[in-house]
């Protein structure tokens, strides 16, 4: 079993179940691949998909106002924790302590102090990949020995951990 | 498992788990039949289109 963190695009691309995906789904199913992120991670999804609802709905997003009504706001939230526990996916709650350690991370690796958050959780629990689509945050975290690649990188770097 | 009024605030329900020999806290789920689970993923595929585009706006801001 494979541990990987998932970033907040890539993340939200396979609870769609994109093409692209599929494979990596399979290996969900057979259990050979755990997927887990943070819940900041889990909320900024979630804001990505209620941005989406809002332009299925209306066209485009509204800069001025919210659109959704509460209700449609709680189906896209329960349609996403559905699909949160069809794919077992482990979401790691953030507490004061993974806090705290965001501003040593961000001194260290130079990132945005949500993709410091990130590597504060991947310290813990060790993942056996991160895969992300931002460049920067993937080119300074591999610079300090973390394991993480682009969404292009992902099946080639599967292979090499022996999936 | 209770967590003192963590879990209120989040308004989730968190429980403690092995993950990779480290014990974390992770957010409790309620259980889904196989068919909610089914029509959930059915609705979240529609927004496929519309994710993509709230995504590369999102890049583009910040490019």
């Amino acid at each position: 079993m494979k541990l990987l963190i998932l970033d907040t695009n890539i993340f939200v691309r396979v609870i769609l179940g994109l093409k692209f995906y599929e494979k990596l789904l399979s290996l969900v199913a057979l259990g050979k691949v755990r997927i887990l992120i943070h819940t900041v991670i889990f909320a900024e999804a979630f804001s990505v998909l209620l941005k989406a609802k809002e332009n299925e709905l209306f066209g485009k997003v509204d800069k001025e106002r919210i659109s959704l009504s509460p209700q449609v706001v709680e189906e896209v939230l329960e349609d996403f924790k559905k699909r949160i526990v069809e794919l077992k996916v482990d979401v790691v709650v953030v507490g004061k302590k993974e806090v705290e350690e965001i501003i040593e991370k961000v001194k260290d690796v130079c990132i945005s102090a949500f993709d410091a958050l990130t590597l504060v959780v991947a310290d813990k629990i060790k993942p056996d990949l991160i895969v992300t689509d931002d460049k920067l945050f993937k080119n300074r975290a591999l610079e300090k020995g973390y394991r993480v690649c682009s969404e292009e990188e992902l099946y080639e770097k599967l292979k090499s951990l022996g999936l | 498992m209770s967590l003192g009024g963590y879990e209120k605030k989040m308004g989730y329900e968190v429980e403690e788990k092995l993950v990779n020999n480290s014990l974390v806290r992770v957010l409790k789920f309620p259980e889904y039949s196989k068919e909610e689970m089914e029509e959930a993923r059915e609705r979240l595929r529609r927004l496929s289109p519309h994710v993509e585009k709230v995504i590369q706006e999102s890049k583009s801001k910040y490019e």
